[in-house]
């Protein structure tokens, strides 16, 4: 590879780095879900303080896995918690029987499809990976 | 003994896994282990870290030759979900100043009734301070350990039931917990005076109102305690010495107290700032002798997320009319820092300064610790 080839291909994946930091988050439930959440009840959900929707039916979060730029920037967005804090927060919880992370899945299209599938699923995944299947809740 | 300790913790998890994996059902496994190293500054001077591991000759007390043992643990848990509401988890802890020998710390059912109310029953951490449950997990706070003063207390587990509350109300978070329990426990350490000691009628509710960055809890807990003199050592280095010679407990003779427990918590989360404070009451009466006595401890800490460093410093006081020991008031600050160099692991590195006023004379120890507390 020559040097100028070198120099683009270097720009163009640093144009692609930045562009994913700035990645939209969107928070996606089932079609049939006409709840409408507020940044603070998608917080008490994935924080297991809550386990229901606003109308009642069962809420089941689900995640990406905690090194997915996207969970960073969900954390950030709408946990307003980071990694460290977040484990911190689950250790808690988990060693003396209060409850458990959501279930991570490794990619977004597995995620969508679950959500999908199950009216209780609430997911979230980068807005450009969501289909006509989920309804979005919220972009962050 | 400490073999069969540990043939019988690794036969429980190995039951647990092959009877709950006959009906093909997911086990998570998780864990947590601290690896702390620390000293006193000064010679001949000593700081007890974990009281609930044999008193005065355990491995949990530094003293002036750096040590591995007083902060170190590792913890291994498995959870299994039996059916829809109905889990199995067991814990299995090992601490560095009880030579790591392996013993079950949690093993309990749990029962969700619904989303708000939630049962469990068998062993468990009861939550008397706001740190009591979670105290081994060093991952979960940034000290090395929350401020000894107030989570000394002898006991730490009970075997009973204890059920859990919890209900949102608009952006406010509530959370009840009630339980009942009780334990018996040798107090065997060969070189001072023992007994056995049957802790009954262990009840405490505790209630916990968190909304956005700010939490207040209240705990009030009630124990019998009966302790039966198994043996009496002379010139016995223990400071419950004074104890048996003085009320005249004879090996055999029960003696009887009545323990109860008041604590308040204050936290607050405000953008970096952390603040973090208790206050705590213990009150021991002993009928026999017509002892009634308050201990009553509080700290103040704050700690400021700095990037991935979080600085902190806490002072704490304790008075101690005496009943066991002579009358003590206790100061102490603490500095530190945390630092969160990767997820799921972070180092800590923390100074704390002790003085004991007592009798007329002042005592003054110095403890540095450091190292990583890890979850997985």
């Amino acid at each position: 590879m020559n040097k100028w080839n070198l120099i683009v291909s270097t720009v163009i994946i640093c144009v692609f780095y930045a562009s994913s930091s700035f990645a939209e988050v969107a928070v996606i439930v089932h079609p049939s879900n006409s709840n409408t959440l507020s940044i603070q009840d998608i917080q008490f959900i994935y924080l297991g303080k809550k386990k229901s929707f606003p109308n009642g039916d069962e809420a089941v979060p689900v995640s990406l896995i905690e090194s997915a730029s996207t969970t960073v920037e969900f954390n950030d967005k709408v946990l307003k918690k980071s990694s460290s804090q977040l484990r911190a927060y689950w250790s808690k919880l988990v060693f003396t029987g209060k409850g458990s992370p959501p279930k991570a899945v490794e990619a977004d299209a597995e995620l969508v499809n679950l959500v999908a599938s199950n009216p209780n699923l609430i997911g979230y995944v980068d807005s450009a990976s969501i289909s006509g299947d989920v309804k979005v809740v919220g972009k962050f | 003994m400490r073999t069969g300790k540990i043939l019988s913790a690794a036969t429980c998890v190995l039951l647990f896994t092959f009877s709950v994996s006959a009906v093909a059902v997911d086990i998570k496994w998780n864990g947590f282990m601290s690896v702390i190293a620390g000293q006193t500054m000064d010679d001949g001077t000593t700081y007890m870290v974990d009281p609930t591991v044999g008193g005065l000759n355990s491995g949990a007390l530094y003293d002036d030759k750096l040590r591995f043992s007083p902060d170190s643990l590792v913890a291994l848990q498995a959870h299994a979900n039996i059916s829809d509401n109905l889990s199995a988890t067991v814990q299995i802890l090992g601490k560095g100043g009880d030579d790591y020998s392996p013993d079950i710390e949690w093993a309990y059912l749990s029962y969700e009734f619904n989303e708000n109310v939630t049962v469990n029953a068998g062993r468990f951490r009861f939550p008397a301070f706001y740190y009591s449950d979670s105290l081994d997990i060093g991952y979960s706070y940034y000290w090395i350990r929350p401020p000894v003063d107030i989570y000394s207390v002898f006991f730490s587990r009970v075997e009973g039931v204890n059920v859990l509350f919890n209900k949102i109300v608009g952006p406010v978070e509530l959370e009840a917990q009630v339980w009942w329990g009780g334990i018996n426990i040798a107090d065997d350490t060969e070189l001072t005076s023992t007994s056995q000691n049957d802790i009954t009628n262990n009840q405490g509710l505790a209630l916990r109102a968190t909304w956005n960055w700010f939490t207040y809890r209240t705990v009030y807990h009630t124990t019998d305690f009966r302790a039966t003199t198994t043996s009496i050592v002379e010139n016995d280095p223990d400071p419950m010495n004074p104890f048996w010679t003085q009320f005249g407990t004879e090996v055999g003779d029960p003696a009887d107290f009545d323990i109860a427990f008041v604590g308040h918590a204050f936290m607050a989360d405000i953008g970096n700032f952390l603040w973090r404070s208790e206050y705590a009451t213990t009150n021991t009466k002993f009928p026999a002798a017509g002892v009634d006595v308050d201990v009553d401890v509080w700290y103040g800490s704050i700690g400021y997320r700095l990037h991935d460093f979080t600085p902190h410093i806490t002072y704490v006081e304790k008075d101690d009319p005496g009943f066991f020991a002579a009358a003590a008031k206790t100061k102490t600050m603490t500095y530190g820092v945390a630092w969160d160099f990767t997820p799921g692991a972070v180092f800590k590195l923390e100074y704390l300064n002790r003085t004991i006023d007592s009798a007329g004379a002042e005592e003054d120890t110095s403890v540095l610790a450091f190292g990583i507390d890890a979850m997985f």
